[in-house]
């Protein structure tokens, strides 16, 4: 897909969002670093616009540099199953052991929801939630499933670099 | 004579709870249920009971070893974590994969969706209580495993893929006793046809219970055959080709509605059974073109030294699009792997799929959606 049509959209979106666009990697994916506030308008743009339709949230993952916690939001899309991009937002927690908060996209892709609560498991990022804004989804609550992966009595998020026992 | 009156149970809303460890659920899930009679009003879904900080250990441990570790990610089919991790780390060191290599990754590949999806379709006999079928089914994945043991010397967790190839080339007489176990299914479908497919007690229990609709589908964002069986075709072999699928000629089948709704359990078990003669059409094309050469990049130390970089990969496992996100400082062991596993999609859509089934059909339906819990909960 045309990277400056998905410029145009992040931008009627949240003017001024994108911070840098690169290539992910080595490979031909294209992927857009925004301002972590306005990745929830973007994301509902990109995933309603009917020119560009990213419906599908593939992944989020979390990764830690150099004390700040980047996010990957992998995107596909139904009607046009070989375009692919990664939008990316960071934060930067204040302590070790302090949670940061981003705005939720749940309320755009439901599959985000176990990814978000690992996230939060796992990184202490608590994800600002919204409401369902999928709008052929109305009465479905998809809320009732959940993961707990650590035991209660454990403190602190795992999956960061100075995670100590 | 006494007239005989019809009693009629009034009941109450009841609220159950089964697991993490039942006889019913096929991994360890803790499902609370809402009971109307005999009918599911409401489900919640607790997952995480098999957590085991995979991702942490892989980031523990050196690259070679975190390979080894992928295996675990689903003991299942253990080739696709393998694989995938592999995939990642190629992409993000550059690293050439000779062609015969590509073709004995395949050729695993395909016989562990072959093992994965007959493992489904004793989970489905399972659950109807048709144990004869199950020795039936476990007797022909015997076979599927000798081949990886005769391949790889191991059963499970092969441990049999490297970053720029595969571990040992194939065995004398290995390609021939591929197509014989591919021909040995072939004259079985007969067989799971008349047990399942065409058997009257099976079409009971299974048509028109529990659909899965496309915008569940999406919403969840379920992939795999579990999303073909509802009408999605979404193929990763076929829109983001690896190891050469591209060169292969083959159909994705998808689900149409013969046991009354499009993607009801029916349909995902007939497209489980579909996908068994893709798998062998596979095979046999690839069988017939084994490329000659080297099954290692001849440039590669057993310890390799990783650039700093990261990428992403993804290929079809036999749940689903399992995907890879692996990044690396250029030290001795990866600074991040995560994986993107479909059995967390599949757990997603419980609570909407279960609702409005009768709690008898509750192991059938958990038994069709395929749960891969250690993948899930890694």
């Amino acid at each position: 897909m045309d990277k400056n049509l998905i410029v145009s959209k992040i931008n009627s979106a949240v003017e001024g969002s994108i911070l840098e666009v690169r290539r992910f990697g080595r490979s031909e994916r294209d992927s857009f670093w925004l301002d972590t506030q306005s990745i929830h308008q973007v994301a509902s743009v990109l995933c309603f616009d009917p020119e560009v339709s990213f419906d599908r949230l593939e992944n989020l993952s979390v990764v830690e540099f150099a004390d700040c916690l980047v996010l990957s939001y992998f995107l596909l899309s139904t009607r046009r199953p070989e375009s692919e991009i990664v939008l990316r937002v960071s934060v930067v927690p204040p302590s070790i052991d302090a949670e940061v908060e981003v705005p939720s996209i749940r309320a755009v892709w439901p599959m985000a929801i176990p990814m978000e609560q690992e996230a939060h498991e796992m990184f202490g990022i608590r994800f600002k939630s919204l409401p369902l804004e999928r709008r052929d989804q109305s009465g479905i609550n998809f809320e009732r499933a959940f993961s707990r992966r650590l035991p209660k009595e454990i403190r602190g998020y795992p999956l960061r670099k100075k995670y100590v026992k | 004579m006494k007239e005989f009156r019809r009693e009629t149970l009034k009941t109450d809303l009841t609220t159950w709870t089964i697991g993490p460890y039942h006889g019913s659920l096929p991994a360890p899930i803790k499902l609370r249920l809402s009971l109307d009679g005999e009918i599911i009003t409401d489900c919640d879904v607790e997952t995480g009971f098999l957590h085991r900080g995979l991702e942490k250990v892989c980031e523990l441990h050196s690259w070679r070893a975190a390979l080894a570790y992928s295996d675990h990610l689903d003991p299942e089919c253990a080739v696709f974590g393998e694989l995938v991790l592999c995939l990642a780390v190629e992409e993000m060191a550059e690293i050439e994969v000779p062609a015969r290599a590509q073709c004995i990754r395949i050729i695993l590949s395909e016989l562990a969706r072959m093992s994965g999806h007959l493992s489904f379709m004793v989970r489905m006999a399972k659950a109807v209580g048709s144990e004869t079928i199950i020795h039936y089914l476990l007797r022909d994945r015997e076979r599927i495993l000798d081949l990886f043991e005769l391949l790889t010397g191991a059963r499970f967790s092969l441990n049999f893929l490297r970053f720029g190839g595969v571990s040992a080339d194939v065995t004398d007489g290995f390609i021939e006793r591929v197509l014989e176990v591919c021909e040995l299914v072939r004259i079985r479908m007969k067989e799971y046809n008349d047990l399942f497919t065409f058997n009257f007690g099976f079409l009971k229990r299974t048509s028109a219970v529990a659909p899965i609709s496309k915008n569940l589908v999406s919403a969840c964002g379920i992939t795999g055959p579990n999303a073909r069986a509802s009408g999605v075709s979404f193929d990763t072999r076929k829109i983001f080709p690896y190891s050469g699928y591209n060169r292969l000629d083959f159909e994705t089948p998808l689900g149409q509605g013969e046991g009354g709704i499009l993607g009801d359990v029916h349909d995902r078990f007939l497209i489980r059974l579909r996908e068994l003669t893709q798998s062998m059409e596979i095979l046999k094309q690839l069988l017939d073109v084994v490329p000659s050469g080297e099954f290692m990049n001849n440039k590669m130390s057993q310890d390799p030294k990783i650039p700093p970089g990261e990428a992403y990969a993804r290929v079809e496992s036999s749940r689903g699009l399992l995907g890879c996100h692996v990044v690396s400082d250029g030290g001795a062991s990866p600074s991040r792997v995560q994986f993107r596993t479909p059995t967390v999609a599949n757990l997603l859509s419980i609570p909407q799929v279960v609702c409005g089934i009768r709690i008898e059909d509750l192991p059938v339906v958990l038994a069709s959606l395929d749960l891969g819990i250690a993948e899930a909960d890694r």
